[in-house]
């Protein structure tokens, strides 16, 4: 009898420490779980909502609703580097002539988020009225092509070279579980401003 | 012990079973964040397609304006109409719907002109564009563009031959299309009916015009004196006309005005002389303004060997020469006569020689005529002289989406 309640009882805290450690791995698991799906919704949810605004903007390169106010449409892009544009449109449809310039600033200077790789992308609108995107940017990176659809190398001193643009955006949580960040790419290969090819 | 591993279980059950759906609520969360995108991108590129396809209409029947509704297209539809919109233009209204998202494209065409071409010919001729000519606004030639080197064209290069060689490496900044035709119009019918109707019209004979701001001097022989008189007065639509004869032109224009010279002869009819400087009261690229000047000459429109042309000449115009070309007279006999400064865009048959040249070691030296120095103006991409030849078909002025 003395025996088998000892083994009972060793069987119990055995079987009953396993079943903890289960516990433990399945809540860390969770935890895990949750943490990374959250952070790939929230960095997937801003990186759609980014991409709707640079689409929105980049298609308007070039447009006017007072055509005569942009005569020469070729002459819209003012410059542009590897991680930047400027250019002109016309945000509103309201016939004015509006500047409009992307940036990024050097990942040092997002020193509020533990990810060591983000920076912040900065939308200008007539050098005054800026949007600072705090959303976990890793990759903003242009690329150019000319009509022949040939890459422009920068740096481009010629912007009305320009015809299509590639942008490759990469987001990342900004805060990491254990080492691991949770990211989204997106790519639009080319992407075309109509107005460039106006008349 | 049994029942505690009951529990135990129970509670484990619950905990996946709270966690589980939580997890897989943001897994498909995430799948319908994109799902969402790909409805809007789909919407929109069903618009884009229908506003390609409203453009087309256009292209093919410059007079369509009319509805297409609910068209099938890519899991889609979309609804196209063009409509008439002020100044001759067509704006073209293209919806295009998907998963019940709606997205709207909206292009406004204009009608095209000869106007908006810095260059234009039908025939080419031998001499190529070589490094160093640089050519800003559109560009067109019904025959072949000859290349040598690295010439730069900034507007957009259109040719119905394509180019000489086939592959150059000439830099096409503005695009490059090939098989476009567009030849030069057949007779001035519509510039006719304006000049005889609110415009001056010498039925035969050569006419001389020396402007001076909002008048114009004018006469019919060489040696009489200018009578002046206000332009508007002269000719209110601004359309001046040598039906059969010549035209001389020279001063400073106010206002739109457009100068024909018609006739088929040779060089008694039908040709445009400068005399001397012809340009703008008020010079477009210093400022505002509102001076534009067409010159369109059946045949040529020359250059006049003169004193007054020998140390340089300024021409502030959009030019057209139906079945001649641009050139300076006595081009290869003439004294070497400083530079063309040239504002506006040239439209002509064949190109033509403004001088004669020697090249040694790169450099390039006048032996007879002029140097060249030809600026676009860009006024003339949406606005034009009176009643300039349209091409008859239209061009995208702007396009929203």
């Amino acid at each position: 009898m003395g025996n088998s309640t000892i083994i009972d009882v060793l069987g119990s805290i055995i079987l009953g420490g396993y079943i903890l450690l289960m516990i433990f791995r399945l809540d860390g698991t969770v935890a895990e779980t949750t943490f990374m799906n959250g952070s790939e919704l929230t960095v997937q949810q801003n990186l759609t909502t980014l991409v709707e605004i640079l689409e929105t903007d980049f298609r308007k390169i070039g447009y006017c609703a007072d055509p005569d106010k942009l005569k020469d449409p070729t002459k819209a892009i003012l410059s542009v580097n590897e991680h930047g544009i400027k250019y002109l449109t016309d945000l509103n449809r309201n016939g004015n002539i509006d500047t409009v310039e992307y940036y990024v600033g050097p990942a040092s200077s997002l020193t509020a988020t533990p990810n060591p790789r983000d920076f912040l992308l900065y939308r200008v609108i007539n050098h005054n009225q800026t949007l600072r995107f705090d959303i976990g940017l890793t990759k903003f990176d242009f690329l150019f092509f000319n009509s022949a659809d040939d890459s422009i190398d920068f740096p481009i001193t010629t912007p009305s070279e320009v015809y299509n643009l590639r942008l490759s955006v990469l987001l990342e949580s900004s805060h990491a579980y254990d080492t691991m960040y949770t990211y989204a790419y997106w790519r639009q290969v080319r992407l075309a401003a109509r107005n460039l090819r106006n008349r | 012990m049994g029942k505690s591993s009951v529990i135990i279980v129970m509670g484990f059950l619950v905990i996946v079973g709270l966690a589980a759906p939580n997890i897989n609520r943001m897994a498909t969360r995430a799948y319908e964040n994109f799902l969402v995108y790909h409805v809007r991108t789909q919407a929109h590129d069903i618009a884009v397609s229908g506003a390609n396809i409203g453009a087309n209409a256009v292209f093919l029947t410059p007079t369509w304006r009319s509805t297409i509704s609910d068209v099938a297209f890519a899991g889609g539809e979309f609804t196209v109409r063009g409509e008439n919109y002020g100044g001759n233009q067509v704006r073209i209204v293209s919806i295009g719907t998907y998963e019940k998202r709606k997205d709207t494209v909206i292009v406004i065409l204009g009608p095209s002109t000869y106007a908006k071409f810095a260059y234009y010919s039908v025939v080419e001729g031998g001499n190529p564009w070589v490094t160093g000519d640089t050519i800003r606004g559109p560009f067109h030639t019904q025959g072949k563009v000859n290349i040598t080197g690295i010439p730069v064209f900034y507007g957009k290069v259109t040719t119905r031959l394509g180019t000489n060689p086939k592959k150059t490496s000439a830099k096409f900044y503005g695009g490059y299309q090939s098989s476009v035709d567009l030849p030069l119009p057949t007779d001035f019918t519509n510039l006719i009916a304006a000049a005889n109707s609110g415009g001056q019209v010498l039925a035969n004979g050569d006419l001389w015009l020396k402007f001076d701001g909002d008048s114009v001097g004018w006469k019919t022989a060489a040696g009489d004196p200018y009578a002046s008189v206000l332009t508007s007065a002269f000719a209110s639509n601004g359309v001046i006309m040598a039906q059969s004869g010549n035209v001389h032109v020279e001063g400073r224009v106010s206002g739109h005005v457009t100068v024909s010279a018609l006739g088929s002869s040779g060089l008694s009819k039908g040709n445009i002389f400068i005399d001397d400087d012809i340009q703008y009261t008020t010079d477009p690229r210093y400022g505002s303004s509102n001076d534009m000047l067409g010159l369109i000459a059946n045949n040529n429109v020359f250059i006049t060997e003169n004193a007054a042309n020998n140390n340089s000449v300024i021409i502030q115009a959009a030019i057209l020469c139906r079945t001649g070309g641009f050139s300076a007279q006595n081009a290869n006999t003439r004294p070497p006569s400083g530079v063309i400064d040239l504002l506006g865009g040239i439209v002509q048959y064949e190109k033509s020689a403004v001088g004669q040249y020697t090249i040694s070691g790169g450099v390039v030296t006048v032996v007879h005529g002029f140097n060249k120095s030809y600026k676009y103006d860009d006024r003339f991409m949406f606005d034009v002289p009176p009643l300039y030849p349209a091409t008859g078909g239209y061009e995208t002025m702007s396009w929203y989406e």
